[in-house]
């Protein structure tokens, strides 16, 4: 017994503070639950560093009022400050389908059904009717995703390619486009102009 | 002896006139193959009827004579002539590295991992800030899906695929704009 706590007690205290997701597959699984939970900060930093630091800058360059802050901090405030992302991220249906390997060694791929096209009104984008079977085989079509992911010395990282330069740019565009605080104003003076699907999104 | 001279007459008779692809990654690589060597009547075989049927539509609605033809023979012509879908075919090879399966439908995805060939590289590079050469570096990759048809392994969609069909229809728009151009700059040219 005497033998056992000493043990125990080293564990503990080697034991990391949050669990470290340990499969390429997991990484990207507990990035997106991180997203949708709201704990930013926590998916941010799943992000490999410096591809983090480059996206970072692009939207500091965009958006001054960035410049300054750590990669981490300064997007996980971006984040919370936007509907829009907000709104995007509740539109999109991620789920992780599996991993493939790269023989160079150097990345895993991990490949997300993560993007659904279903509401995109054909005969709006093309402005002439579309026939209805057309519209009913791309509302069948799903949009899959592959996220880059690299071992790292912490551990398994996400690069941030166009796949996720694609999912985190509706923040900044909302940021210089001041998207939330016209949306913020609408809801006040006149919520039934708020599509109901946003509506739920910003009620939560 | 004659049994098996019979055989090999009905295994010969039998066989497909060309070698098809029998799974997921060798229909995308076939796919990406047979367009870097111009064999557009193969690249097109190897799309799935609907895919097919529903992308070409969407060039009939901007020319309309182009429903003369088959979506097969259609859209392997417009291949040939498209210098913009050429362009985006030439800039990169590509490699199928594995598929993954979906439990909720019907499709194989598989994960292909682009490379930029030297014109595509040099033509990225002009849009390249300086010093941002490390993003050139950047694994691309995209994810195209199958369906296991009666055919065989078909493709149903991809990020790239896509990508590189946009391409004809920008060359058919800006034909298309041109036409109009032409014929408003004759009727608005006086007669003599």
């Amino acid at each position: 017994m005497r033998i056992l706590l000493p043990i125990l007690a080293l564990f503990l205290a080697l034991a990391p503070v949050t669990a470290q997701p340990d499969t390429p597959q997991a990484t990207v699984e507990t990035f997106f639950t991180s997203l949708s939970s709201g704990e930013y900060e926590t998916a941010l930093a799943l992000l490999e560093s410096s591809t983090l630091a480059t996206f970072y800058e692009s939207a500091a360059w965009m958006d001054s009022t960035l410049t300054g802050r750590s990669p981490q901090d300064g997007l996980a405030d971006l984040f919370e400050y936007s509907a829009m992302f907000k709104v995007a991220l509740a539109m999109n249906e991620v789920a992780v389908l599996g991993e493939v390997p790269d023989p160079d060694g150097a990345y895993t791929y991990v490949v997300a059904r993560y993007y659904s096209v279903q509401g995109q009104d054909l005969s709006e984008m093309f402005g002439e009717p579309i026939p209805e079977e057309l519209q009913s085989y791309y509302d069948s079509l799903v949009n899959m995703k592959g996220l880059v992911v690299t071992e790292t010395a912490d551990g398994w990282r996400i690069l941030v390619d166009q796949t996720l330069a694609e999912l985190m740019s509706p923040a900044v565009n909302d940021r210089m486009m001041g998207y939330t605080d016209e949306l913020e104003r609408t809801m006040r003076e006149s919520p039934d102009e708020v599509p109901a699907e946003i509506r739920a999104v910003l009620e939560k | 002896m004659r049994t098996l001279f019979s055989a090999v007459l009905l295994a010969t008779l039998a066989a497909p006139a060309f070698a098809q692809p029998d799974t997921p990654e060798a229909t995308v690589d076939a796919f990406f193959a047979s367009l870097s060597t111009a064999d557009y009547p193969t690249a097109v075989s190897l799309l799935e009827p609907s895919f097919l049927e529903a992308t070409y539509a969407m060039f009939i609605g901007i020319d309309s004579t182009l429903a003369e033809a088959s979506p097969q023979e259609g859209l392997a012509t417009l291949m040939a002539e498209s210098s913009m879908f050429q362009m985006v075919v030439g800039a990169s090879r590509q490699a199928a590295l594995g598929h993954v399966s979906d439990p909720d439908d019907p499709y194989a995805h598989v994960l292909v991992r682009n490379y930029l060939t030297e014109e595509g590289a040099e033509f990225a590079a002009l849009f390249q800030e300086e010093g941002a050469e490390e993003e050139l570096e950047m694994p691309a990759v995209q994810v195209v899906s199958v369906q296991d048809t009666s055919d065989g392994w078909r493709i149903v969609n991809g990020t790239d695929v896509s990508r590189m069909l946009v391409m004809i229809q920008s060359d058919l728009l800006m034909a298309a704009m041109s036409d109009m151009e032409e014929s408003l700059d004759m009727e608005g040219t006086p007669e003599r």
